[in-house]
């Protein structure tokens, strides 16, 4: 998945540490997401979602292409 | 019963807090049980005793562990569950395999089972390493 959450961190003028202090995670987990190593919870997702006043969509984003229903033709 | 939220500082912090004693203890009851028991100082119920303390300390030192993943944020727990699943894969396949031989190979030396718990350490340890290299998370516990 990539995220704009660097790009919505760095907007709002907050360190890593201190965006893993809103959502009560760690600065490690926080980078781990921003560089997309790895992928929050649903929870965690809603929870970084709400804090920056947007949607999930708006801060995740599926890269992989949706997949094409079979050709019977 | 609703859990006390700590932040994953508070809870490292009170891991280390019940695992550097814990560690120190396990490793004092180790020398202490084999210095014991193998000069034959104590017998009996006394002998039980002294050869469980190791596994109290390690205990102790569990409870620590179980708490940290209780506490800490989801990568940190992630982390640390693959880490423990590594490491008992590993201790599972070591045991099985020499079990299975030890059953029908008479000249085979037996495998002291006091050895399963620092096998499966190092392993969920290394596991643990290489985890947060993969997640950048640069920590490496327990």
């Amino acid at each position: 998945m990539n995220n704009t959450l660097k790009k919505l961190r760095a907007a709002k003028g907050w360190s890593q540490a201190a965006l893993g202090d809103e959502l009560n995670v760690s600065r490690q987990t926080v980078n781990a997401i921003e560089t997309g190593r790895y992928d929050p919870s649903l929870p965690l997702a809603f929870k970084i979602a709400r804090l920056f006043d947007c949607a999930i969509e708006d801060v995740f984003s599926d890269t992989q292409a949706p997949d094409l229903p079979a050709d019977n033709s | 019963m609703t859990a006390v939220q700590h932040t994953p500082k508070q809870a490292l912090r009170r891991y280390f807090k019940i695992f550097i004693p814990s560690m120190i203890a396990y490793m004092f009851f180790v020398f202490l049980a084999v210095r014991l028991i193998r000069g034959e100082l104590v017998t009996g119920p006394v002998m039980y005793l002294v050869a469980f303390l190791p596994a109290a300390a390690a205990l102790g030192f569990l409870f620590s562990w179980f708490r940290f993943i209780r506490e800490t944020d989801e990568l940190a727990r992630r982390v640390q569950t693959e880490a423990i699943m590594f490491g008992v894969g590993v201790v599972l396949t070591l045991s099985l395999t020499w079990g299975v031989l030890e059953m029908f190979i008479d000249t085979l030396p037996r495998m002291p089972v006091f050895w399963m718990f620092p096998i499966f350490m190092i392993a969920q340890g290394f596991a643990s390493w290489r985890l947060s290299k993969k997640y950048g998370t640069g920590f490496c516990l327990p």
